[in-house]
């Protein structure tokens, strides 16, 4: 049956679909004729009426959970009053909690069990489930709160830790998302007569602050162990003297003391440590390698094409005496430039093609790539020259030696050769920050994470000298307390870089490097002599023995000495340099200097990201006036960034740390 | 032209319509209501400036047809018995013209091979009395383009009619 158009369409127009008109007329019969508005009021009316009752019910829970979330945290003002710097007003906004506050004080003065209700039970009991508390209660760590987890004794004020720590390690974070971390737990109040030394290695990595900005600039809620507090501090550049042109040291220590600004009647101690600065063109000639992940990993546009215009910033900086090589690994490592000399005519864009020529693909055989490029270093070796391979990776070491402990071994022993290592992080999701970082701990190098443009300008441009030369390696701190003056002191961050107090004069023993114009800062907060130590705060008792022999050590206004020790870059034995700080330095907290001040509210405000078990009388909005005040001069903008990063983190809602 | 008049008039080729989209006329009957429901509510604010009463009709059928199907599915998502089927065409009806009969389910099953946007314009095309600029009004296309899926599509009915 073949058919042209002009009888289609006649067949169609001959179809009738209701002949006899039945449709027609039930359709009309059926119509409403009454005026439409008030149909119409009434459906709106309906609609509007399943919104409000859709809307409640969904309420309710939230509206509950808010409850029940009250009724848990147990209150925290039983310390100071409201003096120091950050800490929270009490002033009986919340009568609720304080009735419950006192309920438990008195419980605490009267009984020595604290009366718990049936959550927080439930809540020890879980705490006590998690095998870390288990490992540290068997470690029996003598510290502040930190040996009294769980137990019924536990005063209000470690009831909140228990809550906090019950949580176990990022939760949230980690079933988002494939990232890494390495677990560990903030520093304990240290009771001076039990522990007067406290020894720790120089750390002037900054990446911990560009990972935790980037998930509060994405609205994420930041893993507690990507918080590394003594990172933070250092991220930001401090106005401190540098060592003078005469001396022989290459660093400078000043120290500062002044009221902490958590708590009343506490103090704070900042020790700052200035390496020199050298210029641009007195820096010895560099040999760079240049060694890059180009696996599959890197493919996407926050890393590998990040890693060329960072590496292309660097090779920009250059001088002429320079000599660069290039290093690959994927499936297998390659040798894409061997030490190029920036002397040749067209060296820079040499560079620059055999860089843009890169593309991401495979496997990741970190360790085979970091062998070849401790080789091709070794092969251009400028001997008093600064020899430093620069490695660009997301951590995801998948061929080779894949595990911590073994890259480690490996990274221990090519140190050896003298060539130093700086290691960028790039890229998210499944960032390996355990493994970049113990590469740069245990290969004599620093560390920093590149998420943006800016911050590769930070690391190559704005602090060539500090992460590209070494001036002082294996930089120990130790630091002595005088038990007549000091009562308990708290190291705020460095947990990661403690030493045992033997390995200070222990020269095979390694630790941080500084480079040129870097800074360290560290915070301690203390106890003095005379102040009443909180309640709730566990105690040791008084010795019974040597108690004769301290009280012969009193005769000394004293405070504390920092002892520091270095080797040249070079060098095998190490120097000392000490500094005596004294009762007398005391400043009250408004006029401390502006980078104490800064660095204080830096501290608090990471202690506040890592939700620590000492910042929860912390008052953000305390915290930004003071870092507002103490902002300074701030030429970069890394200070105006950080009051943003701030700001931010104040506005968007925290989820409690359950 | 009153409510009434309209209705007369235009009943019968918004039916056919709706019955080539919607394949059977017991759920054209169903969208059908909704129509001319609508039409009646709306009767007052039709602005004879913006086009003639076709278009403006049309375009009430078009979207409803949309809403329906769309609903339809929503509704069969959520259905708690199941998925319900659309309502078949069982109705006994004394036929007059048998052979008229057989063309029309012929026809009609052609209409059905063709996709969403190809049984519209078929639709418009052939029932509504628009010419191919109004239809390219109604349905947002250009008219190059409604020309153009006509043609094609007309030449898929014919193809099937080959076949069958």
């Amino acid at each position: 049956m073949k058919l042209n158009d002009e009888e289609l369409t006649n067949k169609f127009s001959a179809l009738d679909f209701d002949p006899q008109n039945i449709r027609q007329d039930r359709i009309y019969s059926k119509l409403n004729f009454e005026k439409s508005d008030r149909r119409y009021a009434m459906k709106k009316f309906i609609y509007a009426l399943g919104t409000v009752c859709l809307v409640g019910l969904l309420l309710i829970p939230i509206l509950n959970r808010g409850k029940v979330m009250k009724n848990q945290i147990p209150p925290d003002d039983m310390w100071a009053s409201s003096e120091p710097a950050f800490m929270k007003n009490s002033d009986g906004s919340n009568s609720e909690a304080e009735a419950l506050s006192d309920q438990t004080k008195d419980a605490l003065s009267t009984v020595a069990i604290r009366p718990a209700p049936t959550v927080r039970k439930s809540l020890v009991r879980k705490s006590m489930a998690s095998p870390r508390m288990h490992a540290d209660m068997a470690a029996g760590r003598a510290g502040y709160a930190g040996d009294s987890f769980g137990t019924a004794t536990s005063a209000n004020f470690s009831g909140g830790s228990v809550w906090r720590y019950s949580s176990g390690p990022s939760f949230d974070y980690n079933s988002m998302n494939d990232e890494s971390y390495k677990s560990f737990e903030g520093n304990a109040f240290k009771f001076v007569k039990q522990e007067p030394l406290s020894t720790f290695s120089a750390d002037v990595d900054t990446a911990s602050y560009n990972i935790v900005r980037r998930d509060i600039e994405r609205g994420l809620n930041p893993s507690f162990d990507a918080v590394r507090t003594e990172e933070f501090i250092n991220y930001f550049s401090y106005d401190y003297p540098a060592p003078k042109a005469s001396s022989k040291d290459p660093v400078n220590i000043i120290t500062e003391l002044t009221d902490s600004p958590w708590n009343e009647g506490f103090k704070v101690v900042k020790i700052g440590v200035k390496a020199k600065e050298i210029e641009k063109e007195k820096l010895p000639p560099s040999n760079l390698v240049f060694l890059i992940d180009v696996s599959g990993s890197m493919y996407s546009q926050n890393r590998l094409p990040l890693v060329k215009k960072a590496y292309a910033m660097l090779v920009k900086e250059l001088r002429p005496k320079d000599k660069v090589s290039i290093v690959t690994y994927a499936d297998g490592s390659k040798v894409v430039l061997n030490g190029v000399s920036l002397e040749e005519k067209d060296g820079k864009q040499k560079i620059l093609d055999a860089m843009e020529g890169l593309t991401a693909g495979g496997g990741t055989y970190g360790s085979g790539g970091l062998d070849l490029a401790y080789k091709t270093a070794k092969e251009n070796f400028i001997k008093g020259g600064n020899n430093r391979v620069i490695l660009a990776t997301d951590g995801d070491f998948n061929l080779g030696q894949t595990s911590l402990e073994g890259l480690e071994k490996q990274i221990t022993q090519a140190k050896e050769t003298g060539v130093f290592l700086s290691v960028l992080g790039f890229g998210m999701g499944n960032y390996k920050d355990d493994k970049v970082q113990t590469l740069a701990n245990k290969g004599n190098g620093n560390y920093a994470y590149i998420n943006d443009l800016f911050e590769a300008k930070k690391a190559f441009v704005k602090d060539f000298g500090s992460t590209l030369f070494t001036v002082a390696k294996d930089v120990k701190f130790q630091v002595e307390f005088n038990p007549a003056k000091v009562q308990a002191y708290r190291l705020i961050g460095y947990e990661k870089r403690k030493l045992q107090d033997r390995d200070f004069n222990d020269d095979t023993k390694d630790a941080g490097e500084l480079g040129a114009g870097h800074t360290v800062t560290v915070l301690y907060e203390i106890i003095p002599v005379g102040t009443k130590v909180p309640e709730g705060m566990p105690t040791i008792d008084e010795l019974k023995y040597s108690e004769k022999q301290t009280a012969k050590t009193v005769n000394s206004d004293e405070l504390l000495t920092v002892k520091l020790r270095y080797k040249e870059p070079d060098g095998d034995t190490s120097k000392l340099m000490s500094k005596v700080l004294k009762q007398e330095a005391y400043v009250p907290f408004a006029k401390a200097t502006d980078d104490t001040r800064f660095a204080l509210s830096v501290a608090a405000f990471a202690e506040l990201v890592k939700k620590s078990r000492y910042s929860k009388n912390t008052d953000i909005k305390k915290l930004l006036e003071t870092a507002r005040k103490a902002k300074g001069e701030d030429a970069e903008g890394y200070r105006a960034d950080f009051i943003k990063l701030v700001s931010l983190y104040e506005a968007v809602p925290q989820p409690a740390a359950n | 032209m009153n409510f009434e008049e309209t209705y007369t008039k235009y009943f019968k080729r918004v039916f056919a319509y709706v019955c080539a989209r919607a394949g059977n006329e017991t759920t054209a009957e169903d969208i059908c209501l909704n129509i001319w429901q609508k039409v009646f509510d709306k009767f007052s604010s039709f602005d004879n400036s913006k086009g003639n009463m076709e278009q403006w009709l049309f375009t009430i059928a078009r979207n409803e047809v949309n809403s329906y199907f769309r609903l339809y599915f929503i509704k069969n998502f959520f259905s708690l018995t199941g998925n319900e089927e659309l309502h078949q065409a069982h109705e006994t009806q004394p036929l007059e013209n048998l052979a008229a009969e057989e063309d029309k389910k012929l026809l009609a099953q052609c209409l059905q091979t063709l996709d969403k946007r190809e049984k519209d314009l078929i639709g418009l095309k052939f029932f509504s009395g628009l010419n191919n600029r109004e239809i390219a009004k109604v349905s947002g296309l250009s008219e190059s383009n409604v020309g153009t899926i006509l043609k094609r599509s007309l030449d898929k009915i014919r193809l099937k009619m080959e076949l069958l």
